[in-house]
């Protein structure tokens, strides 16, 4: 299992609608993680302010997270022994919620999975990975 | 099939527990010993291990040995979503199973065969099974199926500790293990395929061996005709009829269980027992029982209770068939069985533990470059933060005669937008919000509708409509809930971004603090009050210009990647200046020399603003916001107590330490106590009674005056910070 790195993500609380009816720069990984936030992986910063409708819309680059990429077969080992939560059957799909006791968050693609946290969690999610 | 622990122990002429009929199907408690360390285990369900390390339990009511410290075991955990779960692989648990299956279902089965055992169903549901790689939390989404079948009744009569006692059902396996059964007697219900003789008669107790008082010697018997026959036996086989193992069942009711084969058969009815032990894991006899029922404990819940009978490691297979007929023949009703729960099986702290994580102590971005320094760490507010760098002196000498550092990533802090922005944190805090001009900031604190002080913070204002909010470190989570409660109860038009853990934030604090960051290439640095986007050594910034510690101080927030690239900066750009960074000791040092509170150290949970003096942090012409009411309530009571500022000479009290009026009557604690290195005396903060509706001048600590002091005890018209 390898060590979590640092990751870029944006952060954009808006209104749920102004989400709902965003159009999202092809390629950008879209997690939706509550009604009125969204969480963007390999965005396009500057395509991304655009995309939403809300002029009170809070648009973040966050640097506080941390992550790895895993083998389907290899997210779901771990997933089952550390989250009680149910595992996609189908794939794109994103899921968050506790794992080995850690607030993540997950995008699970056919051939990759992306579990991501924090970084004040990255000691513990390395720890916990192994 | 291969031999079990039992059937090896036996074959060495040992018995787990000394005696008792032994069931070999994992139902009595009659085989338990302990194995490799571990209490409980029953050695009929464990595959035989001459390596095996087994601890017999020996006579009767012996206690087992706990589980050994140094023998404790990592156990896996692993959870499966499945559509049905099927709890026993016989021959319905199997066509359950089928069924299911061939429906497109995705079945999960727990076969006992295979050394599985649920020990547990709880609310969800869950389904808790031990499996020989460690648990399996199944969590099915349909039916729970509990196929567990029937148990034997063990007998309850004189002597049913001896050896020499085997079920029925159990015999064959003995003769199959090549175990010498000797004389055969069977009572009831006879042995497939095994040599007996049969006893008349109802069973009234087994007498032992002459030449072994713990072994079964003869049977005896009572025929219609009132006359006792006694069988010589060495081993006898007792077929007394089926109870149905269903404790999942009933602890499943109200779920969406449902039992299928003999789980859910009549029980045989079993006479009620005359003497003779009932539970033989905790030696609960039949006179037991009449002693609690004498004393009026008639239900079978509490006949439990008070003899403990069904709260053994069998978990009332054994006993609970008799308990039942004992109270049915005295009652003339049979009562229902007892309630069972989680779990049906003893289980270690290592199966208890398993999947379970400690909550993580967070760290900052400097969480490494503090160990590296030396730091001593400690953990508040759910952070690691550094105490101290190995001298809390000079760290504070810096703060007050040059330039510090310290790392205060950990406070909470919230960016809130929107047309409604305003209106929510007029309602949220004690003090006008709509004068604070953009650019502006202000210290204020958090109340409950009660009046009391939650939490407290900055509020900067970026625009008309979006604010910069900070809470303290220990207090971010639940303050972030507050505000998104109040928006939600408001029905406020708001945006609401946590970035506590997205923003990294390093506090440049001292008089020569403003060289260090124009060093570092900062220019328009704001003035006291004030915020302002700024570049320090290349980094955004937002920077802060409020102080805590009473000397110059500047915020840092930025992004929490360049934490490391930013601390590192100011670090060279102070170098000539003396710089270095401060830990949590000296930073509380220095604001208790303020006289600053630090939101539940020095509050309580019923703590006014007018009990910490801090009147002036509401606004008595606002007309709403969280706890007006309970303010303008209080705030006309008499006075009780406050939170005062002390002085003492040297040593300082410990904190906590007991306040007394000079007549000896308690009148608060101290909250937060140091020895100040510029005044050179102790200060302290505490809560301090009223003598009538005036406040003492002078209070007793450890047997020593105190003088109770304005506030602050350091630089009290706030120059230096403002400078």
């Amino acid at each position: 299992m390898r060590a979590p790195e640092s990751i870029v993500v944006a952060r954009i609380v808006a209104t749920p609608d102004a989400l709902d009816r965003a159009v999202w720069p092809s390629d950008t990984i879209v997690c939706r993680t509550a009604p009125d936030e969204v969480l963007l992986l390999d965005y396009d910063a500057a395509a991304v302010r655009s995309a939403v409708a809300d002029r009170h819309a809070i648009i973040r680059t966050d640097t506080g997270w941390v992550g790895v990429t895993m083998a389907p077969k290899e997210a779901r080992t771990w997933l089952s022994r550390n989250a009680d939560w149910p595992l996609p059957e189908s794939s794109p799909v994103f899921l968050q919620g506790l794992a080995a006791g850690l607030p993540v968050k997950v995008w699970w693609a056919a051939d990759a999975v992306r579990i991501f946290t924090p970084a004040p969690c990255a000691a513990d999610f390395a720890e916990r990975l192994s | 099939m291969a031999d079990s622990l039992l059937i090896q122990l036996l074959k060495n002429g040992r018995h787990p527990t000394g005696g008792g009929t032994l069931c070999l199907a994992g139902d009595c408690p009659n085989c338990l010993a302990g194995v490799d360390g571990v209490a409980y285990v029953r050695t009929c369900q464990r595959p035989a291990d001459p390596a095996a390390d087994i601890v017999p339990y020996g006579g009767p009511a012996a206690l087992p040995p706990l589980e050994s410290s140094g023998r404790s075991r990592q156990v896996d955990l692993t959870t499966v979503h499945c559509d049905v779960v099927v709890i026993g692989q016989g021959p319905a648990g199997r066509a359950e199973a089928a069924s299911a299956r061939a429906a497109g279902q995705h079945v999960e089965t727990v076969d006992s065969a295979a050394g599985e055992e649920a020990i547990g169903i709880y609310p969800g549901p869950l389904v808790v099974v031990r499996t020989p790689a460690g648990l399996r939390h199944l969590r099915p989404r349909g039916e729970i199926i509990v196929a567990t079948g029937a148990a034997d009744v063990l007998p309850v009569v004189p002597g049913s500790h001896l050896r020499g006692l085997v079920t029925a059902r159990a015999i064959p396996q003995l003769a199959n293990a090549g175990i010498a059964l000797g004389r055969v007697v069977a009572v009831g219900d006879p042995p497939d395929g095994i040599a007996h003789t049969r006893a008349q008669g109802r069973l009234v107790r087994f007498d032992a061996s002459s030449s072994d008082p713990t072994t079964v010697g003869a049977v005896v018997t009572i025929t219609d005709d009132g006359a006792e026959h006694s069988v010589e036996a060495d081993t006898v086989s007792l077929g007394l009829g089926l109870v149905p193992r269903d404790a999942l069942l009933r602890m499943g009711r109200g779920m969406n269980v449902r039992g299928v084969g003999d789980v859910v058969a009549p029980a045989t009815a079993v006479p009620a027992p005359t003497a003779g032990v009932v539970c033989p894991c905790l030696q609960v006899t039949v006179d037991d029982l009449a002693s609690v029922f004498d004393r009026g404990f008639h239900d079978l819940e509490l006949v439990k209770r008070a003899t403990l009978a069904g709260t053994g490691p069998c978990q009332g297979v054994t006993c609970m068939p008799h308990v039942r007929a004992w109270l049915e023949a005295r009652l003339g009703q049979l009562p229902p069985p007892f309630t069972a729960r989680p779990l049906t099986r003893s289980a270690t702290m290592a199966e208890v533990a398993a999947g379970a994580h400690h909550a993580p102590t967070l760290r900052t971005p400097l969480d490494a470059w503090h160990r590296n320094a030396g730091a001593v760490m400690e953990r508040m507010g759910g952070w690691w933060r550094p105490w101290h760098y190995g001298n809390p002196d000079d760290e504070y000498t810096a703060v007050r005669t040059a330039v510090s550092l310290g790392d205060v990533s950990t406070l909470g802090k919230m960016t809130v937008a929107g047309p409604d922005a305003l209106r929510l944190l007029e309602h949220l805090y004690p003090v006008p919000i709509a004068p604070l001009k953009t650019g502006r900031l202000r210290y204020t604190f958090l109340l409950d509708e009660r009046g009391y002080v939650i939490d407290d913070g900055l509020v900067c204002r970026d625009a008309d409509d979006r604010f910069y909010l900070t809470f303290t470190s220990g207090g971010a989570t639940h303050a972030e809930a507050w505000v998104r409660d109040w928006a939600d109860s408001l029905g406020a038009d708001v945006r609401l971004l946590n970035e506590t853990m997205s923003l990294g934030a390093i506090n440049v604090t001292g008089p020569l603090a403003a060289q260090v960051l124009t060093a570092a290439g900062a220019q328009g640095l704001p003035p006291f009050g004030c915020h302002a986007h700024i570049d320090v050594a290349g980094v955004a910034c937002r920077v802060l210009r409020l102080s805590f510690t009473g000397e110059v101080s500047y915020e840092l927030h930025h992004p929490a990647a360049e934490t490391m690239r930013l601390w590192r900066a100011l670090l060279d750009a102070g170098a000539d200046l003396g710089i270095r960074p401060h830990g949590l000791k000296a930073l509380l040092t220095l604001r208790l020399e303020k006289g600053y509170v630090i939101v539940g150290q020095d509050t309580d949970f019923d703590s006014t603003l007018r009990r910490i003096d801090a009147e002036w942090a509401v606004s008595r012409s606002k007309s709403a916001f969280v706890g007006r009411d309970a303010v303008h309530r209080t705030n006309a009571l008499p006075r009780d107590r406050r939170l005062c500022g002390f002085e003492m000479e040297a040593p300082a009290p410990l904190e906590g330490a007991v306040i007394h009026h000079a007549d000896g009557t308690v009148a608060g604690v101290v909250t937060s106590s140091a020895w100040s290195p510029v005044l050179q005396r102790s200060v302290l903060l505490g809560w301090l009674a009223y003598d009538g509706d005036r406040l003492p001048d002078a209070a007793f600590i450890d047997g020593r005056e105190a003088r109770r002091v304005s506030l602050p005890f350091y630089d009290p018209e706030g120059t230096r910070a403002r400078a």
